[in-house]
């Protein structure tokens, strides 16, 4: 069997994926001047100030755009044509990519509600994030 | 700034899906290629800036070593399309300030070795959390294909535009295509035959993405006093402009589109994108050509709008009713047939079509007349290169 490709997890990163075991999404807001980032990052964008307070989403969102993958690139995704990326606009204000599941591609919808929903990685401890219809 | 800076001598080699040569034999062939079209020796190029990365070009130490270069201004960038304006800049700025006197730039490509460009096959995606495409591949996210389509999927719905829509900018390109003979895709695309074909991501069909291939170009740019010795026409680098990087900056995209983090706002063409225009003192209308990174078709409805060929939405419309096309066009855009017919050679292969319109060698598909050519991509990055 072939293993899923997984994530980069590193030294920025690991506290994310740490949270998404106990599933809870969780996004830096600065603590100087309130913007809400991803992807997860150091700074600030808008300040460049380091301090920052962590905001556990609800997991609610809208799909801002869509893609159906008809082609295979990655031997694990093979078997799984045609599959859903979204791109999705949560109710935090940022905007996340994942796959959208239980749905027919042909009902995909910009303004579509969604919600997160967490799936486990086999042969790994890895949880991801991804969405389904709401 | 001012600019002395022209182009002597333009090389690529014949474009291959059969992944037999080396990169290394292929960008040593076309340096051959570019000399012998300039007549100069192998002993005046003193600088030299190549493409280098994914998939695995040429480096400047290898390539000088291997080919007995001697250099005095050295260095590369990473191998992406949107790095042909900027190589073709820093070479230009060289030798416009006496940091070389002829400058070889070279691009080697090997897509068609690896098999293919996304997934296990590219390097770039193991770059950092996301690549340089945006790419995630543990959902399946492949660059480069899925970032032209998510990003034309928010265009489509944005103004109300579809495939059918799109189906023109291939088939625009592909009846360029079959006035090249150096072209690769050279028969005849019908809109059945889009409508017909496979997804590969959707909203993109096959005819939207380019083919892998391999080959090689290499240019040289050359100050003025030198460039007068050159056996054929030199092609002036009138202007150029960098490219854009910044949160509104996605590379399938143009900003205002909302793909990745950008905003979602109402795009008009701003200060830094027009500047090509103001420095130059040309305006759109002397413009007789245009020439983009189109390795998929979206890009090129980006193009369009970023430096304000039409106003942004147009651009379909732009493009149905026949003015990017060489059958009388207001501006024909990728003469050659693009990425997305002639072959992929990351866009240097557009660079030689421009230095062949501007000396008249382009028979079929000559630009009448063609005086300015505009290299430009979505990212904002350009060049304006004239005829001497």
């Amino acid at each position: 069997m072939v293993n899923r490709p997984l994530p980069v997890i590193n030294q920025d990163n690991r506290w994310h994926w740490e949270k998404l075991k106990e599933g809870i999404f969780v996004i830096q807001e600065c603590a100087g001047c309130k913007t809400r980032r991803w992807p997860i990052a150091p700074v600030c964008y808008h300040c460049f100030s380091k301090e920052v307070e962590l905001i556990q989403c609800e997991g609610i969102g809208t799909i801002d755009s869509w893609v159906v993958f008809h082609h295979s690139y990655y031997p694990y995704f093979a078997d799984k044509l045609p599959y859903i990326v979204v791109q999705v606009k949560l109710a935090e204000g940022i905007r996340v990519t994942a796959n959208l599941l239980n749905i027919d591609p042909s009902e995909v919808k910009i303004g579509m509600s969604v919600r997160l929903t967490y799936q486990q990685v086999l042969n790994s401890d890895v949880i991801l994030p991804q969405f389904v219809p709401y | 700034m001012n600019i002395d800076a022209y182009i002597a001598g333009a090389g690529r080699t014949d474009i291959s899906r059969k992944g037999e040569k080396t990169n290394l034999e292929l960008g040593i062939e076309a340096v051959k290629i570019a000399l012998e079209d300039s007549g100069f020796d192998k002993k005046d190029i003193d600088g030299i800036v190549t493409n280098y990365g994914s998939p695995v070009g040429v480096d400047i130490d290898q390539f000088a070593m291997l080919t007995g270069l001697n250099t005095r201004f050295s260095t590369q960038t990473w191998n992406h399309g949107r790095m042909v304006g900027s190589v073709l800049s820093i070479a230009a700025m060289a030798v416009s300030h006496g940091l070389a006197n002829v400058v070889a730039c070279v691009c080697s490509v090997g897509f068609a070795k690896i098999g293919g460009v996304g997934g296990e096959k590219s390097s770039s995606e193991f770059r950092g959390v996301e690549g340089t495409h945006g790419e995630l591949p543990h959902y399946g996210l492949s660059g480069p294909v899925s970032g032209a389509a998510m990003s034309v999927q928010k265009y489509m719905n944005k103004y109300g535009v579809n495939s059918e829509d799109l189906a023109y900018v291939p088939i625009t390109l592909r009846n360029h295509a079959r006035l090249n003979p150096r072209a690769l895709r050279r028969s005849e695309l019908t809109l059945d035959d889009y409508h017909n074909s496979r997804y590969i991501v959707e909203p993109l069909h096959v005819f939207d993405c380019c083919q892998v291939t391999d080959g090689a170009v290499c240019i040289l740019v050359t100050n003025k006093s030198m460039a007068k010795n050159a056996k054929n026409k030199p092609v002036k680098i009138i202007e150029m402009q960098g490219i854009r990087g910044g949160r509104e900056e996605f590379i399938f995209s143009r900003p205002g589109l909302g793909a990745y983090q950008q905003s979602d706002f109402d795009f008009k063409p701003d200060e830094w994108d027009l500047n090509i225009f103001k420095k130059s003192g040309l305006n759109h209308a002397d413009i007789d050509g245009l020439y983009t990174y189109d390795a998929f078709s979206p890009l090129v409805w980006y193009t369009l709008e970023r430096f304000g060929y039409c106003d942004p939405g147009d651009a379909p419309e732009f493009v149905k009713s026949g003015n990017i096309s060489l059958s009388g066009g207001s501006l024909p855009v990728n003469s050659n047939g693009g990425l997305l017919s002639e072959g992929h050679l990351s866009g240097w292969n557009h660079i030689v079509e421009i230095v062949n319109q501007l000396r008249g060698n382009c028979g079929d598909r000559q630009i009448k007349d063609a005086r300015f050519l505009q290299w430009g991509t979505c990212f904002g990055d350009s060049l304006i290169f004239g005829g001497e």
